[in-house]
């Protein structure tokens, strides 16, 4: 803009002025009675540059890298949706297999659980019969055990009284005769003994 | 009635009228169960005599016209005056299978109200005990089932091993956790079939105490199902003292009985102190001369004549064995005291309980550092050796360590982790009063020990994780924990499959 | 108080006049005095006691008691002391009881060994033997 103003500045003397010389003469006075000053000029466009300058490195940048950064995230946010999607996906077909997984664990686990229980309840029903059966036994033992103590008892009850009553029978009853006998006999044993 | 009568007369017409004779002599003076008796010239040292009711007494003193006889009945009944016969033979009791299940008395004859002991073989409870060429070391082990003292002190098959402590340490308990513990495996054994399976039958000596503890041991064995592979001698409290002093005798012939044939017997002395000081008694009635403590010269000779007829005998003598768990029952744990000394030198290595221990909660209450078995790792399975070997020196050094961290705040990481591994495994070998553990199950244990398994347990929470470690194994590894039986060693793949089964079950378990 | 010197001293007195027969005893007054004199009179007492029963057991050994149901006939009493007194420098004194209960045989005693061939023994043996 300045540029044209320039130029139609500079456009209007020439057409007054003649010749070549009186051209830059012309000029300058041209701008002298615009009250264009060369110093002036050259110090605002010095203060032009310099605004410019600043603007570009203080204000436009940080707001363009503002805008790139939204820009930017907005972007990645579209990303990560989309991630997320194919990831909430992915865990579900995971999950559903996890759980088909524990499934049969368990299925297993309760297989063997209940094979081990029956396993177990064999066990201890063939413990409790062989028990029942050891219980049974000791008993029929002890049974025996005790008919046997009764008869000993009684063999030895029976023996007592025989040998009592013989005694009585064999004091009464045995002759002279026979107990001069008996006495030779036992002194004779006696004899052999010592 | 008619068979008996037949019986006698068949006896009547077999007898041949004869001539007996007989030493006799004459009751001079009866006192504390002793008699004085005059004449029995012809009487042998140790030998049975007749006194009249049916009492028996043996000859212990041969002086010069003088015999001092212990009574083993009851001695009010004698009086001065009274005939004593001699019977020509040397105490001796009965022996064999027909024992086992019985309560008996300290000459054998059955105090359980089961009727009488169908014995055909009876042996003097006197023996001179095998010599040097008949034996063979300890090779075989003989598992108690308490996991502190099967890694740690092990016990073979012949050895002696000592059970020494205070009064109420717990030592009776371990006695009848072994009892209790051969019986289980015997029972498995015998179900199992196999042909080279050995068993192990037991006895228990119950000497000097009262009627109702005895009572409550044969009720505690009867519950486990251990009455039917033992033998109960009993001489109670009330008893004289020449009973309680030959009741281990009697004991040790059953015993002998069962090696002299082959088989492996286990007996126990509960306790020998009580032993000694009716021996001590004894000697004084009979004015033996009395030396430290009143001990009469030779109570050096009495335990180490029972200990020295444990044994265990070579294939060419049958191969059987007789392993002895003696109790000694110390004074505020003082280990040399004179009974104490003298049966520790003659055991081959002691169990040492401790009352502190027992106090703190750790029961059974085995003092690591004192206690030892010198034979007895010989006879451990290769697989306990796996897990067990270095435990005791974990648990010493842990001791020790202990006891210095009490004094100090900051310790290096090294011994925060050995101070953790020793309190875990303290906690690992608590267990209760008559629960034995299996071999395998012990490996099991030990092994998770070892392998780090416990360490992320609270402490506190040991014991629970233990016995839940017990029953997953014992329900849902059957056949794991059999490979490790029946291997007896722990390979690569018995270790892997050991490793999945813990984590299996770490991840079930949650400490409370 | 040398008691354990004065029972020894007792027993030899005692075998010395068992040994010497009717001479000892007459002998045995004066020695007797000579021994106790100057002891106390418990020690006296007791070297008795023990004189006695030194004396009384030396008897035993020299005596045979035979016990029978019946008085026995003399050839069978002669033979048995001749068949004790074999071996033996001075001859037995023979004591004979009668006890009925015995039934029939006899049972005989020489020192503190009894020989029992009774009919009650032998009864008794066998009720002993029956179990």
């Amino acid at each position: 803009m300045l540029d044209t103003i320039l130029l139609l500045a500079s456009s209007a003397p020439v057409h007054e002025s003649t010749g070549d010389t009186g051209l830059l003469a012309s000029f300058v006075e041209l701008l002298n009675n615009f009250g264009v000053e060369p110093k002036l000029i050259i110090a605002q466009i010095i203060n032009f540059i310099l605004v410019a300058f600043l603007l570009w490195k203080f204000a436009f940048k940080p707001v363009m890298a503002t805008l790139d950064e939204r820009q930017r995230k907005n972007s990645e946010g579209l990303q990560f949706a989309e991630e997320s999607k194919t990831q909430l996906e992915e865990t579900e077909k995971r999950q559903a297999e996890v759980l088909r997984e524990a499934n049969t664990k368990a299925q297993d686990i309760l297989h063997e659980a209940r094979d081990s229980a029956s396993e177990f309840e064999d066990k201890m029903k063939g413990e409790t019969a062989t028990q029942i059966e050891e219980m049974r036994k000791r008993a029929e033992d002890s049974n025996e055990l005790e008919r046997k103590k009764m008869l000993t008892e009684v063999r030895q009850e029976v023996a007592r009284l025989v040998v009592m009553t013989s005694g009585k029978v064999l004091q009464r009853e045995l002759g002279n005769d026979e107990k001069l006998r008996l006495d030779k006999a036992a002194a004779e044993e006696i004899s052999q003994l010592n | 009635m008619s068979s008996i009568l037949e019986q006698i007369e068949k006896e009547i017409t077999a007898l041949k009228p004869g001539v007996s004779k007989t030493n006799t002599g004459v009751i001079t003076a009866v006192a504390d169960g002793v008699a004085k008796a005059e004449g029995l010239s012809q009487v042998m040292y140790n030998e049975m005599v007749e006194f009249p009711h049916g009492i028996t007494g043996i000859a212990l003193n041969l002086e010069e016209d003088e015999v001092g006889i212990v009574c083993l009945g009851d001695a009010n009944l004698l009086k001065q005056g009274d005939e004593v016969k001699t019977t020509g033979r040397l105490l001796s009791v009965p022996v064999g299978r027909v024992m086992l299940g019985r309560v008996v008395d300290a000459i054998g004859q059955p105090v359980d109200g089961k009727g009488p002991i169908d014995a055909t073989e009876h042996y003097p409870i006197e023996k001179i005990a095998p010599g040097i060429i008949p034996r063979k070391s300890v090779d075989q082990p003989l598992q108690t089932g308490i996991m502190a003292i099967d890694s740690m002190i092990p016990i073979g098959r012949g050895q002696r091993e000592l059970i020494i402590g205070d009064r109420q340490t717990g030592k009776t308990t371990i006695a009848i956790d072994t009892i209790i513990n051969q019986a289980k495996i015997n029972r498995q054994g015998l179900a199992s079939g196999d042909e080279s399976f050995r068993p192990v039958y037991s006895i228990y000596v119950a000497i000097g105490q009262k009627n109702s503890t005895i009572a409550r041991t044969i009720n505690a064995l009867e519950k486990a199902g251990a009455l039917e592979y033992t033998i109960i001698v009993v001489a109670a409290a009330a008893e004289n003292a020449a009973n309680l002093f030959l009741a281990p005798f009697a004991g040790t012939a059953m015993g002998e009985w069962f090696m002299q044939n082959g088989m492996d017997a286990l007996i126990i002395y509960d306790d020998l102190t009580k032993q000694a000081a009716a021996y001590r008694q004894i000697s004084l009635v009979l004015k033996r001369p009395a030396g430290r403590e009143a001990y009469p010269g030779d109570v050096f000779y009495l335990p180490s004549r029972l200990l020295e007829r444990s044994a265990r005998l070579n294939p060419d003598n049958g191969n059987g064995s007789l392993t002895a768990l003696p109790i000694i029952e110390t004074q505020a744990g003082d280990v040399a005291a004179y009974i104490p000394t003298n049966v520790i030198s003659i055991t081959d290595g002691q169990i040492f309980l401790e009352t502190d221990l027992f106090n703190q909660g750790i029961r059974p209450a085995v003092s690591v550092g004192l206690s030892v078995s010198r034979v007895g790792s010989a006879a451990q399975i290769k697989a306990t050796k796996q897990v067990a070997g270095r435990v005791k020196l974990e648990l010493a050094a842990y001791r020790e360590l202990a006891a210095f961290a009490q004094f100090g705040s900051d310790l290096d990481a090294r011994t925060r982790r050995q101070l953790d591994r020793g309190s875990r495994t303290v906690e690992l070998f608590k267990q209760p009063a008559y629960s034995p553990k299996a071999v395998e199950i012990q490996v099991a244990l030990l092994w998770a020990m070892q392998n780090d398994h416990f360490d992320d347990i609270e402490v506190e929470d040991i014991v629970s994780a233990a016995s839940s470690l017990e029953d997953y194994l014992s329900t849902g590894k059957q056949d794991l924990l059999g490979k490790i039986l029946s291997q007896k060693k722990l390979d690569e793949s018995i270790e892997a499959e050991l490793t999945e089964a813990v984590t299996a079950w770490r991840s079930t378990f949650k400490s409370a | 108080m040398a008691t354990s010197q004065d029972s020894k001293l007792a027993k030899r007195l005692a075998l010395l006049v068992v040994e010497a027969g009717e001479q000892g005893v007459a002998e045995l007054k004066p020695a007797l005095e000579k021994i106790l004199a100057g002891r106390s009179a418990k020690d006296r007492k007791a070297f008795l006691k023990d004189f006695h029963k030194a004396a009384v057991r030396e008897i035993q050994k020299e005596t045979l008691t035979v016990e029978s149901a019946q008085s026995l006939s003399p050839e069978v009493l002669s033979q048995l002391v001749i068949k004790f007194s074999e071996g033996r420098e001075r001859p037995l004194q023979v004591v004979q009881k009668t006890n009925p209960e015995l039934i029939a045989g006899m049972k005989v005693r020489l020192g503190d060994t009894v020989y029992d061939a009774s009919l009650a023994n032998n009864l008794q043996n066998l009720a002993n033997s029956i179990r």
